[in-house]
């Protein structure tokens, strides 16, 4: 796939379709964004100005592709927490405090955007997140729900106290007559859960928050029509400004020395910092042409975003991941969309205001809470719950925290809560706590270009950014062998990272490879689970492989071989063969075998070390046996490398062959017995090496053994390997016929 | 001693090799190690005592000393009291020692020992080159693979040289010369897709020039036939990210710069933290001292 132009010419060229998806777009975030400007406790029109401004300035200064801006459902919650704590006593007038919060938070925004702080989401815990995104959604759903059947609650009240208030309020309508604004609420909530079952093209053309809308508005229209307009009592139609300029509210900034002010700042801060960054990285994996998008710009266009809407009267500007969706399901190509999407709505509340102005709040409120819902529905609980029981305490300490105390103190004592448990279970607190700020990570290539990352001590969330910074490096379609040997633990949030990661890698047609976690134990059976060491003698009666034991167990089943993940029997002998003189075999970890011709193959996933003494030298490796071969002389055959003087202190000779230049150049051969040696490198199998990328082959009493390197081999390594192995069998058996 | 030596002329030569005694099972271990390398450099031993001269502690050392098989004339005994690592570092400043090699000193757990402040302290103040042992051992080893320090530093060439030596005395077949570039000097940030290709482009050339750049610096070096020397650019974290590369590649002996703290000529603008590789030891480690004198001995 071509990527689209960028700049102006990308614009023009896509004219079309990024005004369709803007146009779509528009139809959501107009409904939306009237919601949550009401849920976050501002005038319905503050979140206008949110989306028409965060659709034209992060469209200009941002450096994402796909992601539309505005109002955001995480800032609802906390906006309105920041305008309760700032109104002054017995007075309204939290909201233009707030607003100086925001062009605050705003200038702090972008000062993360500048100062490259776009890794910050990679610092928390995914359950905590998924935490701190379930209790957002019980926020706001717990003022709405109200709203949506026609009560509106007292103010003030805690989400807890809402919750308690609930039944009253379903009793106050049951035995109130008037039941028209409850069934609109009632409605418009049936159709934004059926929205997506009801299978109709025509239906589907326009989104369900637009349905929620054209329903709401016709009533009203009908009603009016019927003289029934009071029906629909004012308190629940939303104002609009007749004059905007006139109604204009200024921020003020006379609390700005006040505890209160900045706490407000510092929450709407870091909740938009972190919303917009999942939101972005969220976006990145749907966007069709998987395009990378500079975090730390797109942060820093947010900010200033944030800043001027806060002084037109608007709230913190975010992306936003729904919105975002539907503008890339609609077909958008560039960042114009996002611009299309602001003006649009700007144009509908020049023009349009009379009927924005007739949606009654339960309909709008119906949207939040299914937006709530969906946000904290039992499947992301489940979902968190099987990738472990550490990640479900982690979320629903955060959840309830967050709902009980604020958002802040949620995901301070997720990232506690997450760190404390990795103490425990891993049983590695003291090099967790001495490493936390110490470099791990090591990228480099090998020889022939093989990207590899080495990750030491441990990996999770607190030294993920690392991580991600060198895979980050490593141009796109590039392979990478990820490798955990030095590694003794990998938490769920780097094996969710590294899952979303993989997905891009893999389709931009490159590839990340884990090796190295075999040795590691996982209780639970999802992708995510978190790999820690065995500890005592009480290994978890269920085997969960690897996802590179999976791969190599399909692989060898293809081939028709047998594959042992952790075998018992680890009597291994190698120790006649050079390579293995001074080293000591401790445990295989994968075995597998096949036969060519009634002769067994054995492929092993070694772990050795040299040394026994204080600190002993732990080596791994992936290494083919073959056995049987009688009469074959013992020789070494190694390309010119780091094992010639093993052979050399064995007492073998070079054996060099005058008349095959090219295998003498290239290879390393030595024997004990040149005169059999010779005899037995016949020109098919001389051929047969040149062919072949070279192998570590050393010949011992009739037995073979094949390596690459001192590594466990990734996959695809190890196909060749084996595939090397099967063609060397075969030709070694016709020879010898 | 080897055959190099009639041949090359080396700007640094180990004459004394000190060590600490002591009596626990990783002492003597340290004892059969470094009097193993003192035979290989043909050098004098003077071995450092912190502890009172008596009798019996006398008696207890010799039985150890020929137990380990040092010739009578190859050694002294240094008798020392006070903080340990004061007393070795006095005894290696009065004795002229060249090379200090510490494996094991007093206290039973070598490891935690290391790690911590005592490596840290011997690297910065000792007046000598210092050999770090991890493991040593009562039998011989192969040491195979040696890796050295690039670093754009005076010092740099001599401790090439100094390698290169060692991997002969060894006998070792890898040398890898390993450069560690700090990733802020690619000015291209990876952060979207047309970055990333910049940064890679630069970071080819900067490959490029580095390698250059260590290529005449090994030009200089005589060094024997067997041994195969490669270079490697690492972009990563200097001082940490060579200790990870090495323990990644199980090389046996690594060979830096010793840290610019003192005596003067190189003390300004060029720093190499060591912090990382002591605090963690990942293999043997032989800092190389190079002083104002040796450099003029090698001119």
């Amino acid at each position: 796939m071509d990527l689209p132009k960028s700049g102006f010419s990308g614009m023009k060229q896509n004219f079309i379709k990024d005004l369709y998806a803007g146009f779509l777009v528009s139809l959501i975030a107009l409904p939306l964004s009237l919601g949550l400007a009401l849920a976050s406790g501002a005038p319905a029109f503050a979140g206008i100005v949110t989306a028409v401004v965060g659709g034209v300035l992060v469209s200009l200064f941002g450096g994402s592709y796909v992601t539309i801006s505005g109002a955001g459902n995480g800032l609802a919650v906390a906006t309105l927490a920041a305008i309760t704590a700032l109104n002054t006593d017995g007075m309204e007038d939290g909201y233009m405090y707030v607003l100086a919060a925001v062009i605050v938070s705003g200038g702090l925004i972008t000062l993360l955007g500048i100062f490259r702080f776009g890794s910050l989401s990679d610092y928390f815990p995914s359950a905590a997140v998924e935490g701190m995104l379930a209790a957002i959604g019980l926020l706001i759903m717990a003022k709405q729900l109200h709203i949506m059947i026609g009560i509106i609650p007292p103010k003030g009240l805690s989400a807890i106290q809402l919750y308690g208030l609930f039944p009253d309020s379903i009793y106050t309508v049951i035995k109130s007559e008037d039941f028209t604004v409850t069934a609109l609420g009632l409605v418009s909530l049936l159709i934004m859960v059926y929205y997506s079952k009801i299978r109709n093209k025509t239906f589907h053309i326009i989104p369900a928050p637009m349905w929620v809308v054209i329903i709401s508005v016709g009533l009203s229209f009908f009603l009016e029509h019927q003289n029934l307009f009071h029906l629909i009592p004012e308190k629940f139609l939303i104002s609009l400004p007749n004059d905007i300029i006139g109604s204009y509210v200024a921020p003020n900034f006379s609390k700005i020395n006040s505890i209160d002010f900045w706490n407000a700042v510092i929450t709407l801060t870091l909740i938009a910092s972190i919303e917009s960054l999942l939101s972005i990285k969220g976006v990145e994996r749907l966007d069709v042409f998987r395009r990378r998008v500079n975090t730390n710009k797109d942060l820093r266009a947010h900010g200033i975003a944030t800043t001027v809407s806060g002084f037109l009267g608007g709230l913190n500007v975010v992306a936003v991941i729904a919105r975002s969706s539907v503008n890339v399901n609609s077909g958008a190509v560039t960042r114009a969309s996002n611009f299309y999407h602001g003006l649009i709505i700007a144009l509908a509340i020049l023009f349009l205001d009379d009927i924005i102005s007739r949606i009654p709040m339960p309909a709008l409120s119906a949207i939040l809470v299914y937006t709530g819902y969906k946000l904290a529905s039992p499947k992301s609980v489940i979902r968190v719950a099987k990738i472990g029981w550490e990640s479900l305490t982690t979320y629903l300490i955060t959840l309830i925290v967050t709902i009980v105390f604020g958002l802040i103190q949620g995901i301070v004592l997720g990232i506690l809560c997450a760190l404390v448990l990795q103490l425990i279970t891993t049983q590695r607190a003291s090099l967790i706590l001495r490493n936390i700020f110490r470099p791990n990570t090591l990228l480099y290539q090998e020889e022939n270009g093989q990207y590899i990352i080495s990750v030491k001590n441990y990996s999770n969330f607190l030294n993920y950014n690392r991580l991600r910074l060198k895979l980050d490096s490593i141009p796109a379609g590039a392979n990478v062998i990820l490798d955990f040997t030095l590694c003794q633990f990998v938490d769920e949030t780097v094996m969710e990272h590294l899952a979303n990661h993989n997905d891009l890698y893999e389709r931009k047609g490159g590839s990340i490879e884990i090796i190295g976690m075999d040795d590691l134990q996982t209780n639970s059976s999802h992708p995510f689970s978190p790999w820690v060491p065995l500890i005592g003698n009480k290994p978890s009666g269920k085997v969960v492989l690897t996802k590179r034991q999976k791969s190599i167990r399909n692989y060898m089943h293809e081939i028709g071989w047998e594959f042992m993940p952790n075998p018992k029997d680890d009597k291994y002998n190698l120790k006649g063969f050079g390579y293995f003189k001074t080293l000591e075999v401790d445990t295989v970890q994968n075995k597998a075998e096949g036969f060519v011709n009634n002769q067994k193959l054995e492929f092993l996933d070694m772990e050795f070390h040299r040394g026994e003494f204080i600190a002993k030298e732990s080596l791994r490796a992936s290494i083919l046996v073959i056995q049987g071969f009688k009469g074959m002389p013992n020789f070494i055959l190694d390309k010119e490398n780091l094992f010639d003087k093993i052979a050399a202190a064995a007492g073998f000779k070079d054996i060099n062959f005058s008349e095959h230049l090219d295998f003498s150049n290239r290879f390393h051969l030595t024997g004990k017995n040149e005169g059999l040696v010779k005899r037995f490198f016949v020109k098919e199998l001389i051929l047969f090496f040149e062919q072949n990328p070279p192998f570590h082959i050393e010949s011992h009493k009739g037995n073979l053994i094949i390596f690459e390197k001192e590594r466990l081999s990734s996959l695809s390594e190890i196909k060749l390997m084996v595939s090397f192995a099967i063609r060397l069998t075969e030709i070694i058996q016709r020879i010898q016929k | 001693m080897t055959s190099s030596d009639s041949t090359y002329k080396w700007p640094l030569q180990f004459n004394i090799v000190a060590t600490a005694v002591a009596f626990s099972p990783s002492a003597k271990a340290n004892l059969f190690e470094s009097s193993r390398i003192a035979k290989m450099l043909n050098a004098s031993m003077i071995l450092i005592h912190v502890g009172y001269k008596t009798p019996t502690t006398e008696q207890k050392l010799n039985e150890l000393i020929s137990e380990v098989g040092i010739p009578n004339e190859m050694y002294t005994i240094s008798w020392r009291s006070g903080d340990p690592t004061d007393a070795i570092l006095n005894a290696c400043t009065e004795e002229n020692v060249d090379l200090l090699i510490a494996g094991a000193l007093q206290k039973e757990n070598l490891a935690q020992y290391y790690k911590g402040s005592i490596a840290r302290k011997l690297s910065r103040k000792a007046s000598c080159s210092l050999l770090l042992l991890t493991h040593p051992e009562i039998e011989s080893r192969q040491c195979n693979n040696v890796m050295v320090n690039g670093l754009k530093h005076p010092k740099t060439a001599d401790t090439i040289k100094m390698a290169v030596f060692m991997a002969n005395l060894f006998k070792s077949n890898q040398l890898t010369v390993v450069e560690e570039v700090e990733p802020k000097k690619i000015k291209n940030r990876a952060d979207d897709d047309i970055s990333v290709v910049k940064a890679s482009r630069e970071k080819a050339s900067i490959e490029r020039i580095e390698k250059k750049r260590l290529q005449d610096i090994l030009q200089d070096v005589p060094m024997d036939v067997n041994l195969k020397i490669k270079d490697k650019i690492i972009f990563g974290k200097p001082g940490y990210t060579i200790g990870h590369f090495a323990e990644k590649n199980s090389v046996d002996l690594l060979v830096l710069n010793s840290p610019d703290t003192k005596l003067g000529i190189f003390d300004r603008v060029f720093t190499h933290n060591l912090e990382y590789i002591l605090s963690d030891l990942p293999t043997d480690l032989l800092i190389v001292h190079t002083t104002k004198k040796m450099i003029h001995g090698s001119a």
